[in-house]
């Protein structure tokens, strides 16, 4: 019997939290009509998630650019001319690796970030506090960040291709001897717009999540510290793993449906 | 409290305010009863990424229309009444409790409400603290009329600022009356708390 009253009542939470998870996604539709009423706080959260990210993005697209082309070049030795290795860190870098990566690092600072302010606003009664003088903290605190990471994270993609795509080029320019030339032909030679459209449109999506899933588990925080951290921690890996779900559903979306190879 | 101001819907039961059952209010609804209210956290609950003066002045910013002069005109006489005019720039986080306590009562009554709601006034105060806390709920109720409800478990306090005295065990009200009553009844659960006894009806422990 305990065995199956373990079960229903984790199925029972696990529908709570859709269950929340959907009340505040309602909420905020219903609140984005208003969201020019929020244009500073808007812009203000552009500066924290958006260049505030840079600094880290532009280091992990760095390496990641760099081991790819090193990665790379240890599968083609013997059986693939180097010249054609532009055109793998290029394909790997806009299709997959910049979007993404960026949304996993981005995502662990900012749903971590948003998820601690919110969730210690929320056990200090500042939530209460907002609602009591009639502010929707929806409004206030939710959708601006929301927006701020949605708009944000596209931008960030592309200074992380940009710079993948650098750290591949030097790599193989310092390892392997290719010059930066060559490099760039073989870039060219399989680039397609289409790949770099399709890899900055995921991050849209990404953006929403990580904000919203911060934004979630910060405004379901219960008691005190403790309930801060557990909700930051939540708000961290339920974001990297809806990212990782959403480049699956997407990816297939995008470059088998919309992008189908003919 | 938070069931009074609709923070907090009840599984039973109605609300009245000014006459309307406030439980079946919609969050617009609820939004704009709240103007008539005014809170004071018991951890008083500021804005801690905003200044004091920003604190203050939020409400008037969203809901009064009023220009940026006026507004700061309203939340330094608001501080001044509080005794606080000196901290406008300052941040929460540099303030004491007894302080804070005082800028979220300016706060709570920054729009003028009709009823301003204090969450246990003078918990983690010292006792001087906790009076000045108490003077000043008593002027605030003369000077800007408004109803005042407190809970607390303070009983120096309660019968120092309070005209109607109710007690609540174990979910509901035992005991209803002035303070002189509240002084002298016979009832013992009620006389076990002001006396602060661990012997008695109530069981702590």
């Amino acid at each position: 019997m305990k065995f199956f009253a373990l079960i229903g009542s984790s199925f029972l939470a696990f529908m709570e939290e859709i269950g929340g998870v959907f009340i505040l996604l309602c909420r905020v539709v219903r609140a984005f009509p208003g969201i020019f009423r929020n244009m500073k706080n808007i812009v203000l959260q552009m500066e924290r998630i958006g260049i505030g990210s840079i600094p880290l993005v532009l280091v992990t697209s760095l390496f990641v650019g760099a081991v790819t082309a090193i990665q790379a070049a240890y599968q083609f030795q013997g059986f693939v001319p180097m010249r054609y290795i532009g055109a793998v860190v290029g394909k790997s870098v806009t299709l997959e690796l910049g979007p993404v990566l960026t949304a996993l690092v981005v995502g662990g600072r900012v749903s971590a970030a948003i998820a601690a302010e919110l969730g210690t606003m929320k056990v200090t009664e500042q939530i209460d506090a907002m609602e009591m003088i009639a502010i929707d903290p929806v409004d206030y605190l939710v959708l601006p960040r929301i927006v701020a990471a949605t708009l944000m994270l596209p931008v960030l993609a592309v200074f992380s291709d940009l710079l993948a795509i650098l750290g591949g080029m030097v790599v193989s320019k310092i390892s392997m001897g290719v010059s930066m030339n060559v490099f760039q032909n073989g870039l060219r030679l399989l680039f397609e717009s289409q790949d770099l459209i399709g890899g900055l449109v995921k991050t849209f999506f990404f953006g929403f999540i990580i904000a919203f899933m911060g934004c979630y588990h910060g405004f379901s925080t219960k008691g005190g510290a403790e309930g801060v951290g557990i909700a930051t921690m939540k708000a961290v890996v339920s974001s990297c793993l809806l990212v990782l779900v959403a480049n699956y559903l997407l990816a297939s979306l995008i470059f088998r449906v919309i992008f189908a190879p003919k | 409290m938070k069931h009074i101001t609709g923070l907090l819907k009840p599984d039973a039961g109605e609300i009245f305010f000014e006459d309307k059952d406030i439980t079946q209010f919609s969050r617009k609804k609820l939004f704009k009863m709240r103007m008539n209210f005014g809170m004071l956290f018991q951890a008083s609950a500021l804005f801690d990424s905003m200044s004091v003066g920003e604190n203050v002045a939020l409400p008037l910013k969203k809901h009064s229309g009023k220009d940026d002069d006026e507004i700061q005109e309203i939340v330094l006489d608001k501080l001044r009444l509080v005794g606080l005019a000196g901290i406008y720039d300052k941040f929460p986080a540099e303030l004491s409790g007894g302080m804070k306590k005082r800028v979220g009562l300016a706060r709570a009554v920054v729009m003028d409400p009709q009823v301003v709601l204090y969450d246990e006034p003078t918990t983690g105060l010292d006792p001087i603290m906790a009076d000045v806390i108490n003077e000043l709920i008593k002027s605030l109720q003369k000077e800007l009329s408004i109803t005042s409800v407190v809970v607390t478990h303070d009983i120096g306090s309660a019968l120092k600022i309070a005209d109607h005295v109710a007690m609540l065990y174990g979910g509901k009200i035992i005991f209803e009356g002035s303070p002189r009553e509240t002084q002298e009844t016979e009832n013992e659960i009620v006389r076990q708390f002001i006396e602060g006894r661990a012997e008695g009806p109530i069981k702590a422990v």
